[in-house]
């Protein structure tokens, strides 16, 4: 497994978290480096207001957990949004709320809304996203939003990299069957 | 003509950062987190195992209670919707050779060597709101495992691929570059530092079918589908120590899932002829593979998605010895996943414990 290099000389979040054993307050540098990365990937599935509370969430619970953080894994954003993947857990209803709304939204075709056609295409993707099982739209999202490889989702949500592709090829296959539905109609 | 990737990527691709209100709050909620642990923290750390072992022996109880009650939920809906009878036929046969095979299980001083190779799709992203490309490169991965948990991962990565011109050309615009650097790389490892299947006790496993598709579920996750069960088959076949009653067992709870259907002779992605055993999702189709003569499992493939995916095994075996001593012992064993690397001229290793220098 390749182990990622530092990026221009710069200490790795794996030396800030095997630090941050003894000395805690080094884990405030993973703080600063991904709290605007975690924060984007909530809000996209659970909305601004939710994702403030979940993104610091995450960052405590990562905090307790970083005995367990696998020190040959340079980057700890995998392993932050895997976490904030598992806190998302209990949120899967206001998530489905979210994708309903902006079908909803779309639906209402408001005439003071001037830029019709973007809302729509949102409309058809939120629809298909919200048919699809938690398990496979957590991975597609970690692909799509989070941008992590396959190796990196298997390691952040701890499930075999034979899963991973699985899942993702359903749920690729899911939102094209329903996207292409949806032109049909 | 973008993609449904694509789409999905550029869904509330909009969204701003965080408010500076957000910010500072969690960064005070981390702050009063660091504040309360405890000081030194190689103590607590030492403390996790026992913890975990408790944990899991409480987790093994519930999980026991439970499985009475799924097993009916199975059995009820197996019999009369489970897979045609050529496929139930099929892998009956294979669990009946799998049961009288050799065992995969390597004693002490022996290592499981599996050799196979992958292809998978990378995609990378320059930043919010930019294109993305998508990338393949194939892997030759060679992972030996020794009883005691402690082996060898020795990945060789060829050069990367391009799925279209314009996948080239936005990888090739992306500074630093997405291609992944062709070449081979080693990582040893102690025991407890490197879990690679959904357990790490495969003979705590039941050798009944039913009972086994139950733990499945509950060790690997996901949603409690049939497509599901078949994926659950495959991550417990392959590069698992999994015994012969253990190997036949898995062929037949593949037997229960309803929708599972046999292939006949397929090719891998080698050209090798193997048995194919199938189950269809929507729009895509997931495959296994399996040598006839032997029952192991030769390759897998998913045929529908864009991509094309695959893995093929080249050898499953017990053997004496790594292939290369490591250049440092492997000890201590990590405890609760938690390790450190060291970085060698000949590879990388992880230990539970610094090396003593």
């Amino acid at each position: 497994m390749p182990v990622r290099g530092d990026i221009a000389g710069r200490r790795s979040d794996a030396e800030y978290i095997v630090s941050s054993l003894t000395m805690p307050d080094a884990f405030r540098s993973v703080f600063d480096r991904h709290f605007d990365a975690v924060h984007r990937y909530l809000a996209r599935r659970v909305g601004r207001a939710r994702a403030d509370d979940l993104a610091s969430q995450t960052f405590v619970v990562a905090f307790e957990r970083r005995a367990s953080f696998r020190p040959d894994v340079a980057d700890a954003r995998p392993w932050l949004l895997g976490i904030a993947t598992h806190l998302l857990m209990n949120d899967r209803r206001s998530e489905k709320r979210s994708l309903e709304t902006v079908m909803r939204v779309a639906t209402r075709r408001e005439p003071s809304y001037t830029d019709q056609e973007p809302r729509e295409l949102d409309a058809e993707v939120a629809m298909a996203l919200a048919g699809l099982d938690s398990d496979m739209r957590d991975v597609l999202l970690l692909v799509a939003w989070g941008e992590l490889s396959y190796e990196e989702i298997a390691g952040a949500l701890g499930i075999p990299v034979g899963t991973v592709r699985s899942r993702l090829s359903r749920a690729r296959a899911h939102i094209r069957a329903q996207l292409q539905s949806q032109e049909v109609r | 003509m973008i993609d449904e990737l694509e789409r999905v990527r550029r869904f509330r691709s909009e969204e701003p950062p965080p408010s500076e209100a957000a910010r500072l709050e969690a960064s005070a909620a981390l702050a009063r987190a660091i504040h309360a642990s405890p000081r030194p923290q190689r103590q607590r750390q030492r403390q996790r195992q026992p913890r975990r072992r408790r944990l899991m022996r409480t987790a093994l109880v519930v999980a026991s209670i439970a499985i009475g009650l799924l097993v009916v939920e199975l059995a009820g809906s197996g019999s009369d919707t489970g897979p045609p009878t050529a496929a139930a036929a099929a892998l009956e046969q294979l669990a009946r050779i799998a049961a009288n095979g050799p065992s995969l299980v390597p004693g002490p001083g022996e290592y499981l060597y599996v050799d196979s190779i992958n292809d998978y799709p990378a995609i990378a992203v320059a930043g919010a709101g930019k294109p993305s490309c998508t990338t393949y490169a194939t892997d030759h991965r060679q992972l030996w495992i020794g009883a005691n948990g402690s082996g060898l991962l020795r990945d060789t990565t060829g050069p990367t691929r391009f799925t279209s011109p314009r996948d080239r050309a936005v990888c090739s615009a992306m500074k630093p570059s997405p291609s992944t650097g062709s070449g081979t790389s080693n990582l040893w490892f102690a025991a407890r530092c490197f879990q690679l299947g959904p357990t790490d006790d495969m003979q705590a496993l039941s050798t009944d079918p039913r009972t086994l598709l139950v733990q499945m579920r509950r060790l690997d996750g996901g949603p409690r589908t049939p497509a599901e069960d078949f994926v659950h088959i495959g991550d417990f076949m392959r590069e698992t120590d999994a015994s012969p009653a253990l190997r036949a067992a898995l062929y037949r709870a593949a037997a229960l899932i309803p929708g599972v259907h046999l292939l006949g002779r397929v090719r891998d992605h080698l050209g090798r002829t193997g048995l194919g055993v199938a189950y269809d999702a929507p729009g895509v189709r997931h495959e296994l593979i399996f040598n006839p003569r032997t029952s192991e499992l030769m390759g897998e493939q998913d045929s529908g998605s864009s991509g094309a995916d695959f893995a093929v095994y080249l050898h499953t075996r017990v053997v004496g010895r790594l292939p290369q001593s490591p250049p440092i012992p492997l000890s201590p064993p990590c405890v609760a996943g938690s390790g450190y690397l060291t970085h060698t001229p000949k590879g990388d290793v992880q230990t539970g414990r610094a090396p003593q220098p």
